[in-house]
């Protein structure tokens, strides 16, 4: 494993009371490569990323390691920081829409590192999908972790990932065999 | 056609790092490798404000008595209210108008059996009255409207009833059952309000 995956790669250790310095330098690209995925828009998960450290600086007193690891804490502060901006999102685009036709917004590339293909079957899937893979598969939670993160049951979180999974691989042939 | 991936507990467990047994797994293991190749940083300028936000943080966490500070007021101040309505409220031990009462024997001969009598007021005399000088036998045990007449009864002279003290009467309740369930109340509301406050609050529950 490189040294950038395993910076990248929420340590999961527990027990231990981190410094909150050592938490952001350790968690600050999971967290943003979380929301990136979530939200798929690189300047909101910048500025979610950074309500997200701010949130976590605010109750970082509340932290217990005993409880569960910091990066599952951060995630799902992010998670929450994200459904508020979706939430709020929404509503003000319903009250424009009473008064102005909606400005069709490009769709922004997402700066990930994934293959064309990649990144093209990962678009079409649903955001609870992305979700979903980005918790279990690139930042590597394990199935009770993601669960509780989620607010599922595990059992939820592997039938979510096992349908994510075959869509995605859908979408994978489905161009392969267009192409 | 598309083969059907593995059942969903065995993408849990090759995602979470088993081997693959044959082709259709190896594919989705080079799925799960493909997307896990995704190696994306946070741009220098959020790293940037995030490194300047961690700087103002605490280094470790330790007791610090300043949020305890409210935890312990909230804690004291029903004890101490319980203390002030004790004091203020609590009927005092003033004797009533009618006095502490003492519950006395009756004389064997009397129609009641018990009566009260005040011990402030002097007791009524059971005995009769000395004879004066001169006077008569019969005259002296001249029975008294109200009582049943028996000639040998009153033949002889009655024998003077001693009040026998049997118990006196509480005017001032005990104290210990109300102190006793305010005191339980004030820990159950010093607990609970320190266990809202205090406790650390993750997982936080989906808004």
């Amino acid at each position: 494993m490189s040294t950038a995956t395993l910076a990248l790669t929420l340590p999961h250790s527990t027990g231990t009371q981190p410094s909150f310095a050592s938490a952001c330098d350790a968690h600050l690209d999971g967290v943003y490569r979380y929301l990136l995925h979530m939200v798929r828009h690189p300047q909101l998960a910048e500025d979610l990323t950074a309500e997200t450290f701010e949130r976590a600086l605010k109750s970082w007193a509340s932290f217990d390691p005993r409880r569960g690891p910091a990066s599952a804490w951060l995630v799902r502060i992010a998670r929450n920081a994200a459904l508020d901006h979706m939430r709020a999102d929404g509503r003000r685009r319903r009250r424009e829409a009473l008064v102005a036709v909606p400005e069709a917004v490009p769709p922004t590339e997402l700066p990930t590192g994934f293959s064309p293909d990649m990144r093209r079957a990962f678009e079409r899937l649903t955001a609870s999908e992305c979700e979903v893979i980005a918790l279990r598969v690139i930042l590597e939670f394990d199935t009770r972790e993601a669960a509780a993160i989620l607010d599922i049951k595990p059992s939820a979180c592997t039938t979510a990932l096992h349908r994510a999974m075959t869509k995605l691989r859908e979408e994978l042939t489905h161009d392969a065999s267009v192409a | 056609m598309t083969p059907a991936l593995p059942d969903p507990k065995r993408i849990d467990a090759l995602v979470d790092g088993a081997t693959a047994n044959d082709g259709n797994e190896e594919d989705l293991l080079d799925l799960v490798s493909e997307l896990r190749a995704d190696t994306v940083r946070a741009p220098q300028a959020l790293r940037a404000r995030v490194e300047r936000l961690a700087e103002t943080a605490p280094t470790r966490r330790r007791w610090a008595w300043r949020p305890a500070w409210p935890a312990l007021a909230g804690a004291l101040a029903p004890v101490m209210a319980a203390a002030a309505i004790t004091v203020a409220v609590w009927p005092t031990a003033a004797p009533s108008p009618r006095g502490e009462l003492e519950q006395v024997q009756a004389a064997p001969t009397s129609g009641t059996n018990s009566t009260y009598r005040s011990k402030v007021a002097p007791p009524r005399d059971q005995t009769p009255a000395p004879s004066p000088p001169g006077a008569s036998a019969a005259t002296a045990s001249k029975p008294t409207g109200g009582e049943s007449f028996d000639s040998a009864a009153a033949a002889e002279p009655r024998a003077p009833a001693t009040p026998t003290p049997v118990r006196v009467r509480e005017q001032e309740r005990p104290r210990w059952p109300y102190v006793a369930g305010l005191g339980v109340l004030s820990l159950v509301l010093a607990i609970g309000f320190g266990w809202t406050k205090l406790r650390p609050r993750w997982p936080m529950k989906h808004p």
